[in-house]
């Protein structure tokens, strides 16, 4: 087992390299739509609340248990885990930590790879002349969705993904501080710097003006107009808490292996505040003003609320963006596309450093050999994703990986931390060399609110009921009755609630029912692949805890 | 926009720009320790 020597070059860009792991495609694309969708303005309340209760205290607790382990010169997650406690257990539920990395960087990869062909288009007036149809069937072209096949392969889409992936590659090949750090200096400036351009670009579009039809204010009133009632909905807040957990890159072990990177005696409570408020910042202030204003102001209120989602970033926006001239266009292309090419950057490399690291530290595997390996398992594990985009292998990924997973090891990880390793050690961890005092408040709070608010979370997507009505649900429940689950929950999702037809072959062709379950157990096997490598590893050397 | 619209966003962005700087700000002026791992650890035992 070697020990690494890497490290983070200065304190700023440790932070600004956080805040681009939880800085994701999501900031710009998820809260609008889930703000729009679960009562506008009073979404808000819930989601600060979640984000004080349950993200800045999973925050510090990944950060306390990566700087722990990288006491010990455990740099990935099964190694941290197994430093909490005398269980042997402890390190399989590390597995989490390598196995949500690889499987959400494998389709996040593919659609930061999609930002960065958009940024090409944009800037070559690829869009130019081009009517709001065939810019939504040049997306569908770009996918290879649009002719029915089977098989989704695009060479042009390939060539941009295998372009992605070797920019991230040769970026981790160059370390921590020269690579990642290095990128995230340049990239959240630039990134930040796009997003107030297409803010202010965005909140000044009135009717009459550059082509639109309604005032953009219009949108930002239909985002923050609050709506009280609905602040009883369990709905909402169950929104709340699932857009603050997945918008922190919580629960993934990419927090952790960062940390693992800072000096033992320097301070986290202070950087992760401060990433977690960069993060909320780009989300809430950002993220808010560009789509659903800028949508709005052309396509009217209507037509947004019927179709806010995440392809609409690429199927309606560059359209939009040529009302504004030739320039202007291909700026806003530049500076949208852009900005999410950065976001996804900045996180894919913090799921890459995590494989990375396990392979180094455990598998005494060189820096650049162990990018180039976590490149081509990417790759591989992305050709699903690519080649059958339209047969749903995409979503299980997403689903499993970078939904249930998080859920899962979050609530474990928090467990572990306040109830396992202990919250006298653990407040003690968390405060060492800290730069601010951290209210003694939070203490309870990871004790008790915290794992509370998470289990609340894990059981609600496990046994959400059909169109997330709780209180139908509730009502049902107190006469003895069951509920139906929704297709989305985590029960409705494996007994395939929302898939019609449970056939795997209809006339010799394979359904979508048999590309839904290969996916399942292709990630099973890759769950249980990293789980026997991390008891190889475990079997062939010491780790600190047999040495202590 | 009505102005509950406006309540609520200029209270979240006034919330959010208020951490974001404060803790930002503090991070910047704050020179970082350069104690290495292994005075730590000797200091620690």
């Amino acid at each position: 087992m070697i020990r690494h020597q890497e490290k983070w070059g200065t304190r700023i860009g440790l932070i600004l390299a956080m805040a681009g792991n939880a800085v994701g495609l999501g900031n710009f694309l998820r809260f609008p739509a889930q703000a729009a969708q679960n009562g506008g303005g009073a979404f808000i309340i819930p989601y600060l609340i979640s984000f004080v209760l349950m993200g800045i205290p999973l925050l510090w607790v990944e950060w306390a248990i990566g700087r722990h382990g990288g006491l010990y010169g455990m740099h990935h997650v099964p190694g941290m885990m197994d430093c909490m406690g005398k269980s042997r257990a402890l390190k399989y539920a590390g597995v989490f930590g390598i196995f949500t990395n690889l499987g959400i960087a494998a389709y996040y990869v593919y659609i930061e790879s999609w930002t960065l062909g958009y940024v090409w288009y944009s800037v070559t007036g690829a869009f130019t002349g081009m009517t709001a149809e065939e810019v939504s069937r040049f997306f569908s072209m770009y996918l290879d969705t649009g002719s029915g096949g089977l098989i989704n392969l695009n060479p042009i889409s390939v060539i941009f993904l295998l372009l992605t992936l070797s920019l991230n590659i040769y970026i981790l090949s160059r370390g921590v501080s020269k690579g990642i750090e290095k990128t995230c200096r340049i990239g959240m400036p630039l990134l930040i710097l796009f997003g107030i351009f297409l803010t202010v670009r965005a909140l000044t579009l009135k009717a009459g003006v550059s082509g639109a039809s309604h005032d953009a204010l219009i949108g930002l009133n239909f985002l923050w107009q609050p709506q009280p009632a609905s602040l009883t909905n369990p709905k909402i807040w169950l929104a709340a808490a699932g857009q603050i957990f997945f918008t922190l890159s919580v629960g993934m072990g990419s927090v952790h292996v960062y940390s693992s990177y800072v000096k033992k005696n320097q301070d986290i409570a202070l950087n992760a505040a401060s990433a977690g408020w960069m993060n909320a910042f780009v989300e809430v202030v950002l993220g808010g003003s560009v789509v659903i204003p800028i949508a709005v102001a052309y396509l009217g209120l209507d037509w947004v609320q019927s179709n806010v989602g995440f392809e609409m970033a690429f199927r309606t926006l560059p359209s939009l963006f040529q009302n504004w001239g030739p320039l202007l266009a291909a700026l806003g292309g530049l500076a949208w596309f852009g900005l999410l090419f950065f976001a996804g950057i900045t996180s894919s490399l913090a799921m890459g450093q995590p494989v990375m690291s396990f392979l180094q530290v455990e598998f005494d595997m060189p820096r650049k050999k162990s990018a180039l390996l976590f490149g081509l398992i990417c790759l591989a594990m992305a050709l699903p994703c690519v080649l059958f985009y339209g047969a749903g292998c995409f979503g299980e990924y997403d689903f499993w990986a970078g939904t249930f997973s998080l859920v899962a090891f979050a609530l474990i990880e928090i467990i572990v931390f306040a109830w396992v390793f202990g919250m006298d050690k653990g407040w003690q961890e968390i405060n060492r060399g800290a730069d601010i005092k951290v209210p003694v408040f939070f203490r309870f709070v990871i004790k008790y609110i915290t794992p509370l608010f998470l289990l609340a979370v894990f059981l609600g997507s496990m046994f959400k009921p059909e169109n997330g009505d709780w209180a139908a649900a509730a009502a049902r429940l107190a006469q003895g009755r069951s509920w139906n689950l929704a297709p989305d929950s985590v029960l409705g999702t494996v007994l395939n609630k929302g898939i019609a037809d449970k056939r795997f072959l209809v006339d010799g062709r394979p359904t979508p029912l048999l590309f839904v379950t290969a996916t399942r157990m292709f990630l099973l096997l890759i769950f249980t692949g990293i789980a026997v490598l991390v008891y190889k590893a475990w079997r062939n050397h010491k780790h600190p805890k047999e040495e202590i | 926009m009505t102005w509950s619209a406006w309540l609520t966003l200029a209270l979240t962005w006034s919330v959010v720009l208020y951490f974001v700087i404060r803790f930002f700000l503090k991070a910047l002026k704050t020179p970082v320790r350069e104690e290495t791992d292994m005075e730590f650890l000797r200091k620690d035992a």
